[in-house]
């Protein structure tokens, strides 16, 4: 435990706990706007083909119909990494991608036009995973990217944006090691996040060259930046947030759906609103990124990790707006886990026919480690290790290093997780329940049970630049200007309980301004795990900012020096003097005192999960539950107790957990439909059937901000898969490398293995 | 959604009326709970336009029990059926069914008779329209399964429910159960796969050559790559047939003492005859001309039909008792006497008749009629039509006599026609597009749109034709109009011969019009195919076998078990046949140019029919659990065991009329010391549909099973009964033994698809654990 703090790590409730509970919150949805027309999207029904004649007239004449739009009516608008990808374009390159685009009185009406518009179709062979993708003679999704693959790095990371990891001597590495494994996995049953708001916008739009955009997206004002390239830098652009229904990572990347909402809005004159059903959520808007890699690794008996070397492939699907930036990142988090002296790690980023990927949670570094922990088992198993040792035995300590996504190396000076990690161990009972390699815990009958182990940690917990604004009010109150819209992990509550703490006022007198580029600076947006330190940091900083020039401006008047001065409830006073203060008030009405705070990216620190599972599986069914999960880590301050809960217990949905019991995008792999565009068919928990949970969190300070915490949230979802597969192969004795680890697949495995 | 009327029925009976008033364009809404995605999905291939609620029918809600037994009105929730004391207690299967639906709020909206009748998961079947689709599939009229092929992980583990339209089947003029006949030669039973398609068509020898393939085109594996070569394979079994004539073509073994008379020896009277003589009567055909075959022996050329293959057929058929009348003309006199003497009498005299152009100069010598022609060439007669002949018509008949021409001698001849050469316009030449290309390739000049002035002649012997532009044939509606343009310069052609082939007629029946007189073939229908022919005459024989009340049951009687379609997908290309060169073919007519196939090649074919149906399991809980405990479904039409209820076809899952609704659930009262048991397999416990469910009721006396009913689900399109697990148990202890033998008796006829044979691993589980009254 840290200071005695006012608010800091003090459960409390939400401070829009209450009107989303009563169904008040603004969402995207529910936002009303005079005149508003409704955008709908053609979506082709072949995995790529290239549009021959389009007859609209039909549709056009509808009655309400404003506008049909498709790639020939517009300019070279283009998004994307690099920035080729067309936002209407003369090629569909998977079922579902944009053909067409109306906007109508009605959503009814423009589904109906949707009906009546003719397109012709020139359908071109198309590919579906990396393998067909690489053929020598493989359709191209693009022209430009030959072979399908996609080139590697962008500039947003800078000129040396890390595209994989040359270290040492990786020759020397297998030499010193004592055990080699090698082989090739993959973690590509593209688990979907889905939050449970679907994606849109509503765009109004302003002649000659302005749209203000209002979208489920989680970073408003990097919507604005990135829009503003997609429109050939000629339309300014406003970005406005408001409630978010969940968003994972994936509501980064809404810039599709905010664009289709744009080009309506300029055709018709009329704001337009485009939300994409659960179907389209699921089928046409981003998934996480595919991987497989094919690698060998050397460790010596100790654990050690010596050398990594191979090639990472990951599918993005039909288009990259931050694979490249999931490859840096995911690829210093594989350092970050594994402290090997000796690297030789390639990647290629392949394009397939099937909707594009895009951010996730575990950017990168969940597939990452999902598909090289395999091999790295078999490593353990060949030395005869503990994973639970080895695990620990690798994470970055102080002292240690990686490159981090700018391709610089960082030093590491965070706190040592190791601690958190015997804690975990022992909550989950760890040294009891493993019983070796393909060993399961126990066997009651046909139902085995096993245990595993996984790690994930990050230093995009300081990533991006942040900005806030603090401005007092001469009534004891503050207002934080802050773009930042709430996703649902309640960071502006918290945002609010930093300020208060800084401040010392009562939360209530803290507001906070909408999330509004013409009003507020810049901020990237709650993505990586960047929300506690980097965001926090930039609110702490303006607080100070703000605290700095009151007492500035108050100490003529206490007759002291404003570093002998301090502020309670809106009373300033001199240090150990409470009773002699002054109010705010003393600022007058006809003063803004505004802070700023500006918080600079810093790779130095990273945060670490460490997830324990137990599953039971029924040989007989092979079908594989998940029993127990511990979660341990070490945040260094709690800021917001029941929020960080919540978030731990997460670590099954979303893309997480079970991604390796259930979870999995399924598409055709001859005509590519994505066909379990629904929550009956994509299987996520429900509530009846969660697992036992517990957690075990340390509080050991980090030199990050004044509170000493970091953000954790994001990476609950990532050690958990790799652990299910250790886990389910334990209880069956048999290697399960495929994620997810359905009934077919331990069946199979059980018929050849020993305990069938 | 679209929008869609709503009516609030008050009745079944206004409910029903609703339904046929929109002819399958309105929905019954009863709970709604699987209704609503698909119409937010719009899936289906038409969008309902009226959904007759009857949730606004009183009284159907309820559920009575007594000693009879159980009985639920239709619209019964699921809520109240799992929370019913007396079902929990003595019929404890369908509430653990019912209870193992979906969810709680679900199952407050869910009727009974909604999860009975509700549509199918399968994820190609309900592939929305927002996100590129629907997906046609056969369920929905279109041609293919997307689950062949695709991800069918979910899917049937017992064959597909066959499809009822769009296939071969269904094309061919005769209904030849084509998949049938090869299923049975994959398997290697070559000998009943004959006697499936003698049944339908007696004369496959014949049509195995020269039918225009019906079926082909629409065979259902082209939509893959090529359709199935039906035509081949059929031409090889016909020819065993005729190899193991004696088999197929025996004697009936019980004479029925009636007589029938057949007029005409073509294929319909064969077709006819051989029907006829096979039900027992005594058959006599009557033929004009000195050989029997009409058609087949004087018509179509050798180089398509060898005369050889049709005499074998005659041969055949005059072993199995026909007698052949030959060189007796029918006239009236005589078609009195036949009609005086015999039970019956069916007359198929053809359409040799031929059609004038009624042009100047048509009597000049040298002016020779197609089937004329044709039939004296089929005579033996060395006809020389000199160097240069002209045919005049653009069908089969005409590219028959010109390539006949060509091979009898003639060095160049032209064929004359109105239609155009371009195959797809609807002015298009009539001869099949193989035909054309054949006659051009033996070196036969088509000279298209054109018409006939006159016929030229040189000292009384036709020299040519003049001719005149014809610019369309046929008005939009296909009715024959020709139009000229009088202003065009066209060629005038010069020849030898001519040889007139625009057209046949029939001539008159000599029969006085009576009950016991039918008629078939070209005669009824005009010119037309061997295939129809047959198809016409097994239609004559119908009507025939009912007059003389000697009529066969068509289906075979009920309590037969749900017959599934072996839907699978074999990687193997089209049989390559080769045919002769045209510069050999050109050399004579005798041979044939298309050689046979070696019977291996045609087997290795036979693999290649997907057996088309729909992979879809039956989604319904509450089906299986019925079926087990032997319940009766009532409907505004009918009652009819539940088993019978679920017998799925491609289309439908249940065999509910467009207008029929369910109207009660009958359950007899199980005995009370019935073990009943419903194990359901899902990834998840709320909300998933079944991947595998067994309804299992064992009657145990001592330890020793008296009874048993066990009833799979979302295993096969219907609900499957294990019955050769039921009578391993019946009269035995239930052991672990005896469980797991039962086990693997009912999993013992899959037939499994490329991903789903965990199913039946974790099915022989349920079906062991439910035995032991284990839930899952």
């Amino acid at each position: 435990m840290g200071a005695d703090y006012r608010y800091i790590g003090k459960p409390m409730p939400r401070r829009d706990g209450a009107e989303i509970v009563a169904g008040t919150a603004q969402f995207l949805d529910d936002l009303k706007f005079p005149n508003l027309l409704y955008g709908k999207v053609l979506r082709s029904p072949h995995a790529h083909a290239i549009l021959g004649k389009i007859d609209k007239r039909r549709a056009e004449a509808l009655p309400g119909v404003k506008a049909v739009v498709t790639w020939q009516d517009i300019p070279d608008w283009k998004g994307g990494t690099p920035r080729n990808v067309r936002v209407l374009d003369k090629k569909v390159r998977y079922v579902g991608d944009a053909a067409a685009l109306v906007a109508a009185a009605s959503e009814q009406i423009a589904e109906e036009a949707l009906n009546l518009i003719e397109v012709e179709y020139e359908v071109l062979p198309a590919v579906f995973d990396i393998d067909s993708a690489l053929k020598p003679d493989a359709p191209l999704l693009y022209e430009e990217f030959k072979s399908n693959i996609v080139p590697g790095g962008t500039p947003i990371y800078g000129p040396k944006c890390l595209q994989g990891i040359v270290h040492g001597d990786v020759d020397k590495g297998f030499a010193e090691a004592d055990v080699i494994a090698e082989g090739t996995f993959g973690y590509e049953n593209i688990p979907n996040a889905l939050p449970a708001e679907s994606i849109g916008a509503i765009a109004v739009w302003e002649a000659p060259n302005r749209a203000t955009i209002y979208a489920t997206s989680q970073a408003p004002y990097m919507d604005k930046v990135t829009l503003f390239h997609v429109f050939n830098r000629e339309v300014e652009i406003r970005s406005i947030g408001h409630h978010v229904g969940g968003g994972f990572g994936t509501k980064f990347g809404c810039w599709q759906v905010e664009a289709y909402a744009i080009i309506l809005a300029r055709a018709t004159g009329r704001p337009v609103k485009v939300m994409f059903t659960k179907e389209e959520h699921m089928a046409a808007f981003t998934l996480r990124v595919g991987s497989r890699i094919s690698a060998k690794v050397g460790m010596k008996k100790d654990g050690s990790i010596r050398a990594i070397q191979g090639t990472w492939y990951v599918d993005t699907g039909c288009y990259s707006f931050t694979t490249q930036c999931q490859v840096a990142v995911g690829s210093g988090e594989l350092m970050i886990m594994a402290q090997c002296p000796n690297w030789d790690l390639k990647n290629t980023i392949v394009a397939t026919n099937r909707n594009a990927s895009g951010a996730t949670r575990g950017f990168g570094g969940q597939e990452l480690k999902c598909s090289f922990i395999p091999i790295l088992n078999l490593a353990m198993e060949k030395a005869g290790l503990d994973p639970f040792d080895v695990l620990k035995k690798n994470f970055v300590k102080p002292g240690g290093g990686y490159y981090w996504r700018d391709g610089e190396w960082y030093n590491y000076r965070g706190v040592d997780f190791s601690a958190a990690m015997d804690r975990g161990a022992a909550l989950f009972g760890w040294k009891d329940k493993w019983k070796g390699w393909l060993k399961p815990s126990s066997v009651n009958g046909v139902k085995r049970r096993g245990v595993g182990v996984g790690i994930h940690g990050n230093a995009d917990i300081g990533e991006d630049v942040a900005e806030a604004y603090i401005q007092l009010g001469y009534s004891g109150t503050a207002t934080i200007f802050l773009c930042v819209a709430e996703h649902g992990t309640g960071q502006k509550t918290n945002y609010a309980r930093m300020a208060a703490e800084v401040l010392q006022l009562p939360l209530e007198r803290i507001a906070m301004s909408p999330a509004d580029t013409l009003i507020t600076p810049f901020e990237f947006g709650p993505v990586g795990s960047r929300g506690t330190y980097a965001i926090g940091s930039a609110v702490i900083k303006a607080a100070e900012d703000a605290k700095r020039q009151l007492l500035e401006m108050a100490a003529p008047r206490l007759g002291a020096d404003p570093k002998d001065l301090d502020t309670t409830d809106g009373i300033i006073y001199i240090k150990g003097r409470q009773d002699k203060g002054i109010k705010w008030r003393v600022m007058g009405n006809d003063r803004t005192i505004l802070g700023y705070g500006r918080f600079e990216p810093d790779f130095t620190m990273c945060n670490c999960m460490m997830t324990f599972v137990e599953v039971e599986v029924d040989t007989e069914t092979g079908k594989v539950s998940l029993a127990r999960v511990v979660n341990a880590t070490d945040v260094g301050q709690v800021i917001d107790p029941p929020g960080l809960e919540g978030q731990l217990n997460g670590c099954w949905g979303s893309a997480g957990i079970d991604s390796a019991i259930f979870e999995e995008t399924i598409i055709d792999r001859r005509t590519g439909h994505l066909l379990n565009a629904n929550m009956i068919d994509y299987k996520w928990r429900t509530f009846a059937e969660l697992p036992e949970m517990e957690h075990a969190v340390l509080e050991t300070p980090f030199p990050s901000h004044r509170f000493h915490a970091v953000g954790v949230a994001e990476i609950t979802t990532s050690p958990g898969p790799s652990a299910v597969l250790m886990a389910a192969s334990n209880a069956i004795e048999a290697w399960l490398h495929e994620y997810p680890v359905t009934p077919g697949r331990v069946l199979k495995a059980l018929s050849k293995g020993a305990a069938s | 959604m679209k929008t869609f009327t709503h009516h609030n029925a008050r009745s079944l009976r206004e409910a029903a009326a609703f339904l046929a008033k929109y002819r399958g364009k309105a929905k019954i809404i009863a709970g709604g709970t699987d209704l609503i995605g698909i119409l937010k999905d719009q899936c289906g291939s038409e969008y309902p336009d009226a959904l007759i609620n009857i949730k606004s029918i009183k009284g159907l809600d309820y559920i009575s029990s007594g000693k009879q037994g159980l009985r639920i009105g239709a619209l019964t929730k699921l809520a109240d059926i799992v929370h019913s004391p007396e079902i929990k207690q003595r019929y404890s299967l369908l509430s653990q069914a019912a209870q193992s639906v979906a969810s709680p709020n679900l199952r407050n909206m869910a009727t009974i008779g909604g999860n009975l009748a509700q549509d199918v998961r399968c994820w190609y079947y309900r592939y929305p329209r927002q996100i590129g689709g629907p997906i046609s599939c056969l369920r929905k009229g279109g041609k293919t399964c997307g689950a062949l092929l695709g991800d069918n992980r979910y899917h049937s583990i017992f064959g597909a429910a066959a499809a009822t339209e769009g296939s071969c089947i269904s094309h061919c003029p005769a209904q030849i159960n084509i998949p049938a006949y090869l299923g049975l030669l994959r398997k290697g039973e070559l000998h009943e796969a004959a006697r499936v398609l003698i049944d339908h068509n007696p004369i496959p020898a014949v049509t195995g050559r020269v039918c225009p393939t019906y079926c082909e085109p629409h065979c259902n594996r082209g939509e893959y790559d090529d359709a199935v070569a039906i035509r081949s394979i059929e031409r090889g079994v016909g020819d065993y047939i005729l190899d193991h004539a004696a088999e197929f073509f025996a004697p009936p073994g019980i004479e029925s003492g009636k007589r029938i008379a057949i007029v005409g020896s073509g294929p319909a009277g064969l077709t006819a005859a051989f029907c006829l003589r096979k039900s027992g009567h005594r058959v006599t055909v009557y033929e004009r001309l000195p050989e029997p075959g009409g058609m087949l022996i004087y018509s179509i050329p050798p180089y398509r039909l060898p005369k050889e293959v049709v005499r074998k057929e005659i041969e055949a058929l005059r072993e199995m008792g026909v007698v052949f009348e030959v060189g007796t003309n029918v006239d009236a006199q005589l078609a009195a006497k036949i009609q005086a003497s015999f039970d019956a009498v069916f007359s198929a005299c053809g359409a040799w008749g031929s059609l004038k152009l009624d042009v100047p100069g048509e009597n000049a010598q040298g002016v020779h009629y197609a089937l004329d022609y044709l039939k004296r060439i089929n005579s033996g007669e060395k006809l020389a039509l000199g160097n240069k002949v002209i045919v005049i018509g653009g069908g089969s008949v005409a590219v028959d006599a010109a390539r006949t021409a060509r091979r009898t001698g003639a060095a160049e001849v032209h064929l004359v026609c109105l239609e155009t050469r371009d195959l797809t316009s609807k002015d298009r030449m009539l001869a099949l597009d193989k035909e054309i290309l054949q006659a051009e390739e033996e070196g036969i000049i088509i000279h298209p749109c054109l018409g006939i002035v006159r016929i030229m002649e040189s000292n009384g012997r036709a020299a040519g034709v003049e001719t005149k532009k014809c610019i369309s044939v046929r008005e939009l509606d296909g009715r024959f109009n020709p139009q000229y343009d009088a202003d065009s310069a066209t060629p005038n052609l010069q020849g030898d011969s001519i040889i007139v082939a625009i057209g046949q007629t029939a001539g008159l029946s000599p029969f006085a019009p009576a009950n016991t007189v039918f008629a078939g073939g070209d005669m009824v229908e005009g010119p037309s195919t061997v295939i129809q022919a047959v198809a016409s005459a097994r239609e004559a024989v119908r009507e025939i076998e009912a007059l003389l009340g000697t009529a066969q049951p068509e289906f075979p009687p009920a309590d037969i078990e749900p017959e599934f379609s072996e839907t699978h997908f074999d990687d193997i290309p089209r049989a390559l046949v080769e045919e002769m060169p045209a510069a050999e073919r050109i050399q004579n007519i005798e041979i044939e140019d298309l050689p046979g196939t070696e019977f291996r090649v045609l087997e290795t074919e036979a693999h290649r029919c997907i057996c088309c149906g729909c992979l879809a399991v039956g989604p319904s809980d509450l089906a299986i659990a019925l079926v087990s405990l032997d319940a009766v479904i009532v409907t505004t039409k009918r009652t009819l065991p539940a088993q019978e209820f679920f017998a799925a076809t491609a289309a439908c899952s249940t065999v509910l009329e467009p207008d029929e609704l369910i109207r009660e659930i009958r359950v007899p009262r199980p005995p009370k010391e019935a073990r009943q048991n419903y194990a359901k397999f899902t990834l998840r416990k709320p909300i998933d549909f079944a991947i595998v469910s067994v309804a299992s009721v064992i009657v145990l006396e001592d330890g020793v099973c008296s009874d048993a009913r066990i009833t799979l689900g979302a295993v096969a399109p219907s609900p499957v009964r294990a019955k050769a697990a039921e009578a391993a148990l019946r009269g035995a202890p239930v052991d672990e033994n005896r469980a797991a033998q039962a086990a693997q008796l009912a999993l013992a006829d899959v037939r499994l698809l490329a991903m789903n044979a965990y199913k039946a691993e974790i099915a022989r589980t349920l079906v062991k654990r439910s035995i032991h009254g284990v839930s899952c």
